[in-house]
């Protein structure tokens, strides 16, 4: 037993750590990155040598440049949108769950049409009013993807609220808002990190997925993005996805990962409170 | 015209089980048993051929198709008067060499012998009348507006039509009789609205055999056609939208052709590949920036003077095409035409447009290093661009950084393709106004006297596509007092260049570039291919039998 | 059972609404695909009488009106841009959809489910990360990618898979052959769904799994060995099934709209880029019913999936309590 949880704690701050980095790298971009990314600056669609260690894309801007800061974009997106997604589900869900009855069927109301709204025609609608820029683009995907969080935190909040432990601790008065903070969203917690890795993945990658659609944007300098032009300009069939698509994949994926870790980090915790008790 | 067998490769499915574990072994052995093999070769032509077309373009008559892709097929399907040959030119095509065309107002042909509807009804003067009545009558199609500028038409005899113009056009072979596809009047005959007709029944090379809505199409030569039987006798055309698929299924030998172009960065490997050959040809439609003549700053002529040197539009469309693009001038036409103005190439001249913008008195800057103008508002403007237009939007980032340079700042905004017309060209009705600042546009049109005028005009009423909102005296004199006096090309040719001088000196509007269109054929399923200039290679020449 | 059927009646009611307004909300205008090519070319008064014609110029209430009496009468008229009846055109693309989405979702939530409570399962001897982290890894590509990816490796490079469409289009095959042509056509797409899918009934599934494994009479069983096993593995399912459930059952709404990336890189004939073209086209009434009946299926899921909920847990009601 001893062994496992070494390995969770190690496992989280692995994850910690990693995540830590790629901020420390999206936060120093101006410093590190040797060119401009917005500037061409070399001749397009060099392959990765002296003075660009990735080479340059299809209008001769530095790789390598764009990744550093893109990554800043990135990451803003990507936790940004997971945030409002997740704030408005899980307390969405876990209001209707902990309180039932007229709560609940208001909420469920609200998710079911939330759930049922087409998503192209909301996503033009919603981006012909937002302001273009991280901001929009995370309140846009936030607004289109809480519904199905808040449906399953209903359900387990539902569960969770049925455990006798819970019970107990409600009948020596302690207060609603205690409980589902102090209890009911630990219970849930690596449900929702695991969301979370979700929702911020698709947050970076929402420019090149929607851009795929006609719908994004790609006007800001982002990992996404550059996935989009990367595929726009088929660099999968000419050889060039080693140096353009790879490195932005890799990143995304090192985030996704780094997360999945500090998620199987708090899995330990949520059994050690449960052990403890 | 040698003509090669083609047989598909078959391939072996040995060491599959390593790779992949014996599941999807199994599946798949049994699964590529049953690989198809459509198309053989046999003496008279080519026996089938597959070619993509990049998108489902209804029922493909003359009032059911909805883009530029649908234009292409039908023509294929559906024969007009004359054509444009492969080096844009306007020749007679159902017509006999010997007709007349008095003062570009009385046109009279003499149909050719032979000539058929793919349902056997042989093609009369009567059909030809109709075909040119019938549109004028749709309230769905911009045909409506050419067959409008005719005030008569007269059946000779079986063979002779008689066409006369209100106003004499001097465009009107190309406009009209190019363009114009011929109808069988039995089957628009007593129908009210032409897109309601499902059936497509044309004269031309090829007959629509088989739609399937979102699939495909399934076209079959016409055995009796006027010039000899078409070079391939089948073409299965399936509906493909994504540009990558396009290319692996060309790469894969799947594909003979598309409608569709391959970016330029795909060439070397296409030219890589055995038995594609890469056809470049002259692309006649422009990348653009439209200016909005109306807002302030735009309105000073001297402001869009200042973007023309501003922005590096040779500079762009080097690193935007390559080599494959002829980049824009200030007259707005293509500068190897034999109308096109010497001397309107764009020089890019950040010092020059520092300078006229000091001049209008631009001279403070904020703290971004962006000019003020008198109110002390920014210079910062936005441009709008169609979201999942990777060229488009790349050149929107490349004015971005050159436009800094003169202190001026630009937004760019992608947004889904209805969204941005709605700002740039509501209601497709120039004359509801408009409410951007920049915006990344093209049109696809020729390049010829009624597109200069319908682009630059004042008059709404011809300037149906002028959403730069531009107005100019000059231009709008220039073609009041001299448009009716044209008789002759050599007219036509000398009020061009004289408009083009207008527009290099106001600039209503940027024009970057016209992109080469860069098909890919497979050569060894069918060499007959033909590219013309502005030509698809999914033409009626390259499936004609010499 | 009553009041829930009038929970459920409302939503709908709001959805009906809702798909007539939103797509005339969006900005844009579907003159274009009316006017069909050079729509610039029209005078005004011609435009004006173009949507005339198809009573767009109307006041919205009156049109809103015509549109619930097309929408109970059946008589939902044609597209504007594909100038087909709606009907035929949702027809001849359901059955695609259906078959490819539906196979991926079942395939999706089976692999997920279990690879999700495998991986708990295996937490103890730490045999669940390489699991986790693959998981992580595929869901982290963008499904464009996946699927061209797929396309670049076995429709062109290898050649087992064909590169485009539902089935041969010109194969005459029949029988056996003609299963076997669709399966070859399906596989690649399919596999991409799946890959793209996995990852939210995986996390789902092990989480739920992992609770169970921790609560003390599951424990208590485990101990006891061999006759515990069947217990914990009833236990288990039974609640891990709850919230992949409930995840499923959303799910069932993106059924018709969800793969558009998909249908559209392999040239997939499905309801997924029928709803795109629509969109784009503006074609206000291919929209409105497109939209509905993935509206309507999904509320129909919500509906039945609170059904067996309460079958299956009386808690679970909507409103209770």
């Amino acid at each position: 037993m001893g062994d496992r949880r070494t390995t969770g704690r190690l496992m989280g701050r692995i994850g910690l750590a990693l995540t830590a980095l790629t901020v420390f790298f999206a936060l120093l971009a101006p410093v590190l990155a040797p060119y401009d990314p917005w500037t061409s600056v070399a001749e397009a669609y060099l392959p990765p040598g002296a003075g660009h260690i990735l080479g340059t894309n299809d209008i001769g801007q530095d790789i390598f440049s764009e990744l550093l800061y893109g990554a800043g974009t990135s990451l803003a997106t990507g936790f940004l949108s997971a945030a409002v997604s997740l704030t408005i589900g899980v307390s969405a869900g876990m209001l209707a769950g902990w309180y039932g009855g007229r709560v609940d069927r208001f909420v469920t109301k609200v998710t079911a049409f939330f759930l049922t709204v087409p998503f192209i025609p909301a996503v033009i609608l919603l981006s012909a009013f937002a302001r273009p820029g991280v901001v929009g683009m995370a309140l846009i995907l936030g607004a289109m993807s809480w519904a199905g969080t808040a449906r399953v935190v209903r359900t387990q909040t539902l569960a969770v609220r049925e455990k006798d432990y819970i019970q107990t601790v409600k009948a020596m008065g302690a207060s609603d808002f205690y409980l589902l903070r102090r209890h009911v969203v630990k219970e849930l917690l690596p449900w929702i990190l695991y969301q979370g890795v979700l929702r911020v993945k698709s947050g970076i990658l929402s420019e090149s997925s929607l851009s795929f659609l006609g719908l994004g944007s790609t006007v800001q300098k982002s990992w996404g993005s550059m996935i989009y032009y990367a595929q726009a300009k088929n660099a999968l069939l000419t050889g060039a996805w080693v140096w353009w698509i790879v490195p932005p994949g890799l990143c995304i994926v090192l985030v996704s990962c780094a997360l999945m870790l500090i998620s199987y980090g708090a899995e330990e915790w949520m059994d050690k409170r449960l052990v403890r008790r | 015209m040698k003509r090669k067998p083609v047989k598909r490769k078959r391939e072996g499915s040995g060491g599959i089980r390593r790779i992949t574990g014996l599941f999807l072994a199994t599946a798949v052995l049994l699964l590529s048993a049953c690989s198809q093999n459509p198309t053989e070769s046999g003496d008279e032509g080519l026996s089938a051929l597959t070619i993509a077309i990049t998108s489902d373009e209804n029922t493909l008559s003359p009032f059911t198709y909805v883009s530029g892709t649908g234009l292409t097929v039908n023509r294929l399907i559906y024969d007009t008067l004359f054509t444009v040959d492969l080096e844009n030119r306007v020749i007679p095509w159902m017509v006999e060499e010997d007709y007349t065309a008095e003062d570009s107002r009385i046109f009279t042909f003499t149909l050719r012998d032979g000539l058929r509807f793919h349902d056997g009804d042989p093609v009369t003067a009567e059909d030809v009348k109709f075909s040119y009545e019938y549109p004028a009558k749709q309230n769905v199609s911009g045909q409506r507006k050419i067959c409008n500028q005719i005030e008569k038409i007269e059946a000779l005899d079986e063979k002779t039509v008689r066409f006369t113009l209100k106003e004499t056009n001097v465009n009107f072979m190309r406009d009209g009789f190019a363009y114009i596809r011929i109808l069988n009047d039995a089957t628009f005959e007593g129908r009210e609205d032409g897109r309601a007709v499902t059936e497509t029944v044309g004269s031309g090379m090829y007959r629509l055999a088989e739609y399937k809505t979102g699939e495909y199409y399934r076209l079959e030569a016409a055995e009796d056609y006027f010039r000899g039987t078409p070079g391939v006798k089948s073409i299965y055309m399936p509906i493909l939208s994504d540009s990558t698929a396009i290319q692996q299924a060309l790469l894969a030998g799947e594909l003979a052709a598309s409608t569709g172009s391959v970016g330029a960065e795909m060439q070397e490997t296409f030219e890589a590949a055995d038995d594609l050959t890469v056809f470049s040809n002259a692309g006649y439609t422009p990348l653009i920036v439209n200016i909005n003549n109306d807002r302030y700053p735009f309105d000073r002529k001297e402001f869009r003077q200042a973007l023309g040197y501003a922005v590096d539009v040779n500079g762009i469309c080097e690193i935007l095409f390559g080599g494959y693009a002829l980049p824009g001038t200030k007259g707005a036409v293509r500068s190897d035409l034999s109308y096109a103005m010497e001397g309107l190439a764009y020089e890019y001249s950040p010092e020059k447009a520092v300078e006229i913008l000091e001049g209008l008195g631009y001279t403070e800057k904020n703290g971004d290093g962006v000019r003020l103008d008198e109110d002390g508002k920014p210079l910062r403007f936005t441009i709008l661009t169609y979201s999942g237009n990777a060229i488009r939007s790349r050149a929107c980032e490349l004015m971005k950084e050159q436009l800094k340079k003169a202190g001026i700042e630009l937004d760019i905004r992608s947004l889904d393709m209805d969204t941005a017309d709605a700002y740039i060209w509501p209601d497709f009705e120039v004359a509801n106004g408009r409410d951007y600042d920049l915006s990344i546009w093209g049109w696809s049109t020729a390049n010829s006297l009624t597109y200069l005028i319908s682009l630059c005009s004042s008059d709404f009423e011809i300037g149906t596509y002028n959403v730069c909102g531009y107005a100019s005296e000059a231009f709008d004199g220039l073609v009041e007092e001299r448009l009716s006096s044209v008789r002759t090309e050599a007219d036509m040719e000398e009020l061009l260049r004289e408009l083009q001088a207008v527009i290099a000196e106001e600039v209503p509007l940027l024009t970057i570039a016209y992109p080469d269109t860069l098909q890919v054929c497979n050569t060894a399923m069918y060499d007959g291919w033909k590219a013309g200039k502005g030509a698809n290679v999914v033409n009626i020449f390259s499936f004609l039998r010499e | 059972m009553r009041k829930r059927l009038v929970h459920y009646l409302i939503i709908l009611a709001v959805i009906v609404v809702m798909n007539f307004f939103l797509p005339r909300m969006m900005p844009g205008s579907p003159l274009k695909s009316l006017a069909g090519e050079n729509p610039g070319d029209l005078t005004a008064a011609e435009k004006m009488g173009i949507l005339e014609a198809y009573h767009l110029n109307d006041p919205l209430p009156v049109q809103f009106v015509s549109y619930l009496k097309d929408l109970f009468t059946f008589r939902w008229g044609d597209s504007y841009v594909k100038r087909q009846p709606i009907a035929s055109l949702i027809a001849s693309r359901a059955g695609w959809t259906l078959l490819l989405a539906g196979s991926g979702m079942v395939l999706s939530a089976v692999i997920g489910t279990g690879l999700g409570a495998w991986s708990a399962f295996g937490r103890k001897k730490k045999r669940d990360m390489p699991v986790l982290l693959t998981t992580t890894v595929i869901s982290s590509m963008p499904p464009f990618w996946i699927a061209v990816l797929l396309l670049a490796v076995f429709g062109v490079r290898l050649k087992w898979f064909p590169i485009y469409g539902a089935y041969s289009m010109w194969g005459a095959y029949t029988g056996i052959a003609k299963i076997l042509d669709t399966c070859r056509h399906l596989f690649l797409p399919l596999v991409t769904l799946v890959l793209a899918s996995l990852m939210s009934f995986f996390t789902t599934s092990r989480y739920a799994t992992l609770k169970i494994l921790e609560e003390d009479y599951v424990k208590m069983a485990r101990l006891r060995g061999i006759s515990g096993k069947r217990v914990v593995f009833c236990y288990v399912i039974r609640n891990t099934l709850i919230p992949v459930f409930t995840l499923f059952m959303m799910d069932i709404g993106y059924l018709l709209s969800g793969s558009v990336v998909i249908e559209t890189v392999f040239s997939y004939p499905g309801l997924g880029t029928l709803m795109r073209e629509a969109v784009m086209a503006r074609d206000y009434p291919l929209m409105q019913y497109t939209f509905l009946l993935s509206s309507v299926l999904t509320v129909a899921a919500l509906f039945l999936a609170d059904v067996l909920y309460s079958r299956l847990d009386p808690r679970m009601e909507v409103g209770r309590g």
